[in-house]
């Protein structure tokens, strides 16, 4: 199988692309505070470095802790819809011994 | 004395009346409650607001030359979105958990009423063994 198509296959699992996607946010607000970092470093003047503030370390940080956020939220879910799954099968064994007990009644 | 002892003594009337009484129960309309996915676009509606106003208070700062003008705008803006970004990622938070709970919730239901099931037929069938 092909790079390729192995990443399509995965991609095409909700929660690898949520992650991916949620990974891309948490990169992007890390960049944002480098680029706030980069601008404010280069000005001596605060009016002028306030912005850079605003926009890359507190958007950036914003942005940083939702992603990460919302990755421990998908985290917890995927590990939640596992633990269901299971009871699931723990249900439908007990609707089998129902059934069968019912059968030799 | 005599007055305290009196009123240390369970009068079953006062209980009964107070077993009888009706419980109040608070309605939760039907998009609030546990299953609805209302509550998790509510808290990603808070978070892009937050941003929003990070947003907003980035032009408002970057439009000033002053500093002393530029910090109410980082402080009523800049903060308060990030506050509004932690508020919706809670209520996301609480609304996934809420959910998993449900549904767990209607799985144990589900597994209590067929091991009752289970427990009568098996009852019915014991004593037409003996």
């Amino acid at each position: 199988m092909k790079t390729g198509s192995r990443v399509a296959t995965a991609l095409r699992d909700p929660f690898v692309a949520s992650v991916g996607i949620l990974v891309v946010l948490a990169v992007t607000g890390l960049v944002g505070v480098a680029v706030a970092w980069k601008g404010a470093a280069a000005t001596l003047v605060v009016a002028l470095q306030l912005p850079y503030l605003v926009s890359g370390a507190i958007g950036g940080l914003a942005l940083l802790g939702f992603a990460l956020g919302l990755l421990l939220v998908q985290t917890r879910r995927r590990r939640e819809a596992r633990e269901r799954a299971e009871l699931d099968r723990v249900v439908r064994a007990a609707a089998d011994l129902l059934a069968a007990a019912r059968v030799t009644r | 004395m005599s007055s305290t002892s009196d009123l240390e003594i369970d009068s079953p009337t006062v209980v009964a009346t107070e077993a009888a009484a009706p419980r109040r129960r608070v309605r939760v309309p039907v998009w609030l409650r546990a299953g609805s996915p209302a509550v998790t676009y509510i808290g990603v509606a808070v978070a892009i607001l937050g941003f929003v106003l990070i947003l907003v208070a980035w032009g408002q700062v970057a439009g000033e030359t002053q500093v002393y003008l530029q910090i109410p705008y980082l402080v009523s803006a800049g903060l308060v979105g990030v506050g509004l970004v932690m508020v919706g990622l809670t209520v996301i938070n609480v609304a996934a958990k809420q959910r998993d709970a449900a549904d767990r919730d209607r799985q144990m239901d589900q597994l209590v009423s067929i091991l009752d099931e289970l427990k009568n037929t098996l009852a019915e069938k014991g004593p037409r063994r003996r």
